[in-house]
Order: C-alpha cells, then sequence, then structure tokens
C-alpha cells in the first residue's frame, strides 16, 4: 500500500495566539514537510487548489515544481485540481513538466473542489458545475492519449488537431478522480477506468464501501483488463502518546 | 463538530485517524480489511496545526506508521496467494487509467 499526506496549506489564525501565518512562511514550511515525507519514504505528497485567502495554494503545479526539485522519490500530486474552473490544456502542461522536474513522478487528482469562488473568479456558471466537470475530464483524457488533439465541446473553444507540449515522461500520466459524496462519480470513474481517490472525511466508513464497489464493477463493465486503483483520504493527527493526543485541540474549520 | 463528534471519529468506525502510531496502523489496516485500497493518503494540517506539530506527526506516520502497515498489507497478500491459487485482484497493481 503506498501511504501518503495531502494538505491544503492553509494559513487561518491560531485560536490561542490570535497570529496568523504568513502565505510566505506557510509555503516555506510547506516545502519543507513535503521534504521531510521525501526523506521518510513516504510515497505520496498532495497539494490541494483553492481560492481563498485562508488557502495559501491556487496554483498545485507551482509548489509541486518547487518540491520536485527538492525531493527524490516521493510521488506529486495536486489533491485536487478544480479542472471545472480551469483549462484542462493548462492543467495538462503544468503536470507534465512536473513530471518531467521531478523524473516522472507527477499525478493529477481531478476534483470538483468542495468551495465555488473559482466559478466567478474565472467565469463560469454554478449551474453548469456537472456538465463542467464531465467535460472537462473526458478532454484531460484525451490530452494524455495523444500529441495532437481535436477537441469541440460546450464549454471550451473548439481545437483542430494541435499539438500539446511538452509531453510527460510518464506514458501515461496518471490521473485521479476524486469522489466525495455522489455515488455516481465513483460509477463514472470506474466506467472510464480511472482510478478513484475517495475522501472519507465524515460518518463510517464502512459506509463507503459500496462506492469501492460501484467503482470496481463499473471498470469491469467497461471491460477494463485491470481493476483501477483505490485510494482513501482522510483526516488525522498522529500524536506520540494518548496524552498528547487528547491534550492537542482537533481545529475545525468554519462550515462550508 | 462537538467534542462527542470529535471523539466518536476517532474510534476504529469513525472517519478521522487522530491517535498513536499503533492506533492509526490498526484503523488503516481495519479499513483494508473492507476496501483493499491501494493507498492511504492522510491530511493532517485542517485548519490551524502549528508546523511543528505537523513535522512531528509526518515523522510518527513516516517512522512508525507507514513502515507497520506496509509489512501487514505485504503479509496479508502472501498470505492470500499461498492459500488460493489464481488472481489476486487489485493487489499490487496501481493502475493509472
Amino acid at each position: 500500500m503506498e501511504l501518503g499526506i495531502y494538505t491544503f496549506a492553509e494559513r487561518t489564525t491560531d485560536p490561542n495566539s490570535g497570529d496568523t501565518v504568513t502565505a510566505q512562511q506557510r509555503l516555506s514550511d510547506l516545502i519543507e514537510e513535503i521534504e521531510l515525507a521525501d526523506r521518510l519514504g513516504l510515497d505520496v505528497f498532495g497539494v490541494g487548489e483553492h481560492h481563498r485567502p485562508d488557502f495559501v495554494v491556487s496554483a498545485p503545479a507551482i509548489v509541486l515544481a518547487a518540491a520536485a526539485a527538492r525531493t527524490r522519490n516521493i510521488r506529486l500530486t495536486s489533491a485536487v485540481n478544480v479542472i471545472s474552473s480551469d483549462d484542462p490544456v493548462r492543467v495538462f502542461q503544468d503536470f507534465a513538466t512536473v513530471d518531467l522536474l521531478s523524473g516522472g513522478r507527477a499525478e493529477i487528482m481531478a476534483g470538483r473542489g468542495s468551495f465555488i469562488e473559482s466559478f466567478p473568479l474565472f467565469g463560469y456558471r454554478l449551474e453548469d458545475y456537472d456538465s463542467l466537470f464531465e467535460e472537462k475530464l473526458l478532454m484531460l483524457l484525451q490530452l494524455r492519449e495523444s500529441e495532437k488533439i481535436t477537441w469541440r465541446g460546450n464549454h471550451r473553444p473548439a481545437i483542430e488537431g494541435r499539438g500539446v507540449y511538452p509531453r510527460p515522461l510518464q506514458q501515461p500520466l496518471p490521473i485521479w478522480v476524486a469522489v466525495g459524496g455522489n455515488p455516481r462519480s465513483a460509477v463514472r470513474a470506474g466506467a472510464l477506468g480511472l482510478p478513484m481517490a475517495l475522501a472519507i472525511i465524515g460518518g463510517m466508513p464502512e459506509r463507503f464501501a459500496s462506492f469501492a464497489r460501484l467503482h470496481r464493477d463499473a471498470a469491469r463493465q467497461a471491460g477494463w483488463d485491470s481493476v483501477p486503483a483505490l485510494s482513501i483520504n482522510s483526516h488525522g493527527f498522529i500524536a506520540g502518546s494518548a496524552r498528547e493526543r487528547s491534550t492537542t485541540p482537533f481545529p475545525t474549520l468554519p462550515t462550508r | 463538530m462537538t467534542k462527542a463528534d470529535y471523539e466518536a471519529s476517532a474510534t476504529l468506525h469513525g472517519a478521522n485517524f487522530l491517535g498513536t502510531p499503533q492506533q492509526v496502523v490498526d484503523k488503516i489496516l481495519f479499513q483494508h480489511d473492507i476496501f483493499q485500497h491501494d493507498r492511504f493518503l492522510i491530511q493532517f494540517s485542517v485548519g490551524t496545526m502549528p508546523h511543528e506539530k505537523i513535522m512531528r506527526s509526518i515523522e510518527l506516520y513516516g517512522t512508525e506508521v507507514a513502515p507497520a502497515v506496509r509489512e501487514e498489507v505485504a503479509r496479508r497478500k502472501a498470505a492470500k496467494r499461498g492459500s488460493s491459487p489464481g488472481p489476486t485482484g487489485r493487489a499490487g497493481r496501481i493502475s493509472s487509467g
């Protein structure tokens, strides 16, 4: 099993001291975290995309590129790319570049994101939430499939046989689908033969067993040779002792 | 999240991986029984978590949790292969789609 870490690089206010860590400090700390994870032999480090003042990373590929230069083995993934409000060509180019810089360690985790700031920021309508994700995911897969792309869709200008560069080192560059509460997303990921990153951040994990089954069955039904991989993504904190755990307050984010 | 919810989430059947390295190992393996997943990603920095505490969590995760989990998962897969001929399912294959 691969074991890794993901983060959104928050810079929220410490309730005890009242201080807010600066964006610069948080990014410096983040690179240190990735370096440590790599040194310890952890397998994966993921960085998520947000467009809010309390989150420092809106450009995961850039952070991962910085980490690529300071690490040797750890895989570097988005967690997630909010592909709905981005250009799949740019996302692919960015991560192909990280892949080259890292010697073949980049991955894309495509998700919808849990906040909606990117929609008005990049000029998209919330009503198109579902079709944007669907269309852009399919486009991303085509970009990975071949150097030249011909594309016609609803949400992005058409492309007629243009090449997208540079090509990543990995053939193929891993593309995962992040799934939260919607079972249809698990089915779609499986039908496309894509590995699924299942976020389990509340409730009882056992209730998500059906998501794993739906994913596997959809892949089998669609005729994929091998079952696509499954990741579970959760929250946590590891203390050296039970006492340390009980005296460390687990912070809560504001309700979304 | 109330304190009661928080405590419940930290139990074996809850969603959060809060505890000592051994407790986290146990929970990952408990979930592996259910999901046979290929990868587990943990998020330490939810909200405000001082850098030093994150670094300490990473250290415990890398030095104590990861080796124990990998060893046990490998042992389970070897045991499965030993006792039943035929395909081992998802074991060991990371499909990138």
